[in-house]
């Protein structure tokens, strides 16, 4: 047979494949640009109402990611770089309640947690701190210091390792008997001063220690302090 | 052995009014003195006055720890004044023949500290530590009201004789003293809440002590020198 039509016979064929490879490079995944980056806003994964986590969330001045179990959008606990002296400095905070927040720092020279308590620990270039408030060990490299008052005596466990306290005693006494506030778990290192409240010299001396007290005796009759910081050992 | 008399029972305060500087709020700890005399050392120089200082808190933690009851606050104080035991380890304790008799009577009791012991054998342990204290080494025993009497009278003799030199009038002194001289003490009924959640407290934390680690903190490197014979 011979064709009258200028196509070759299996044309549709062809026209076929030409529409395909034509869709092909036409559609969406291969023409437009990867989907490596969003500059419109926020990316918010999860529902609304539900469990969210927010990649630079409106109102953040550093890039963060924030986490809220409720969805509800208020107080979130949050991943932060902050900006440092030519490097990046990372936090974690808490959400905040009554006013308080904890965090977490972590810089090169540097590792602290505050808590939004008062409680914090600081690992820091030159020097550690451990503590609560005003009240803290210091770390140096060489030395170390403790700011703040140490905790009265009269109410510390059998297994306490310091027993700070004082005395004050008028009258006509020569002698004391300071009971610990526990039979103590192991023997005791009585560190004792005392102070005189005529201002006047006299001997004294610790007459007897033991896990249970010690005694103290001095020679005149008069109004004294005795200072004491026992160690068990 | 020495007789010492307990005179007067008394709690600690503050000197003088206002706000003291504490730590914490609630680091207030009471405490109490035990007045004592003891005749025999009484020199013209030296009254023979000795005042025993004792945080309340020991009082619950003999309950809770040694099976005080807490209702028996006159024998806790009573085996407490008496609990002068010293540890055989301590090489001055037996330059003192009291302590070493102290010592030689208690050596076959149990350490009353050891968790292993029932309550109340940890109890009966520290009554016949006191009571080997108050055998061999000393005692402690009550005024007799008489002579409690006549203490305060004597000091309010004097408080008068200083009130008329000054020319100040003062209140009646006509005081009273009470049947025991550990009234101020005995006065307020231990706290048995406190006792019950103190031994519990001891008792969790002993329950995360590691035994192995109690025992390598008792053992000290030896530091005494010149007792040999």
């Amino acid at each position: 047979m011979i064709s009258s039509s200028p196509f070759p016979d299996d044309y549709m064929v062809r026209l076929r494949a030409v529409e395909l490879e034509l869709k092909q490079i036409r559609t969406s995944l291969n023409s437009r640009p990867a989907f490596n980056r969003v500059e419109s806003g926020p990316l918010v994964v999860g529902r609304t109402g539900s469990r969210q986590i927010t990649l630079n969330p409106d109102g953040a001045t550093n890039p963060e990611i924030w986490l809220d179990p409720d969805g509800s959008g208020t107080n979130p606990t949050r991943v932060v770089a902050e900006a440092g002296s030519g490097e990046a400095i990372l936090k974690l905070y808490s959400g905040t309640s009554g006013g308080d927040q904890s965090t977490l720092t972590l810089a090169s020279d540097e590792v602290s947690m505050e808590s939004g308590g008062g409680s914090f620990a600081f690992w820091g270039a030159d020097e550690a701190r451990f503590g609560f408030g005003g009240n803290y060990f210091r770390f140096g490299q060489n030395i170390c210091r403790h700011f703040g008052q140490w905790d009265d005596f009269a109410s510390l466990p059998s297994n306490a390792g310091l027993l700070w306290g004082s005395v004050t005693l008028g009258g006509s006494f020569t002698g004391a008997t300071v009971f610990y506030p526990a039979s103590m778990d192991s023997n005791m290192g009585p560190i004792v001063g005392l102070r005189s409240g005529t201002g006047a010299s006299m001997a004294w001396c610790i007459t007897a220690s033991n896990t249970s007290n010690f005694e103290i005796r001095w020679q005149t009759a008069t109004s004294v302090a005795i200072y004491l910081c026992s160690f068990r050992h | 052995m020495e007789h010492g008399l307990i005179y007067h029972s008394e709690a600690s305060y503050s000197f003088q009014h206002g706000p003291e500087t504490r730590a914490d709020a609630d680091d207030v700890h009471p405490m109490w003195g035990i007045h004592l005399h003891y005749p025999d050392r009484r020199t013209d120089t030296d009254p023979g006055d000795h005042i025993a200082i004792l945080p309340h808190a020991r009082l619950e933690s003999m309950a809770a720890r040694f099976g005080f009851d807490p209702d028996e606050a006159d024998v806790i104080v009573d085996t407490l004044l008496h609990l002068r035991v010293p540890s055989p380890d301590d090489p001055l304790a037996w330059q003192d023949p009291g302590a070493v008799a102290v010592m030689q009577t208690i050596a076959d009791l149990p350490d009353p500290g050891d968790p292993r012991l029932p309550y109340e054998t940890r109890r009966e342990v520290l009554l016949a530590h006191a009571a080997a204290v108050r055998e061999h080494a000393y005692t402690l025993t009550p005024a007799s009201l008489q002579d409690r009497q006549g203490a305060v009278a004597a000091r309010v003799f004097d408080l008068a004789a200083q009130a008329e030199a000054l020319g100040v009038q003062i209140p009646n002194l006509d005081i009273a003293v009470p049947d025991t001289p550990l009234a101020a003490i005995l006065a307020v009924r231990l706290d048995p809440s406190r006792v019950a959640a103190r031994r519990a407290r001891d008792e969790w934390l002993l329950q995360r002590t590691d035994s192995a680690q109690r025992a390598a903190a008792a053992k000290t490197g030896p530091r005494v020198f010149g007792f040999a014979p």
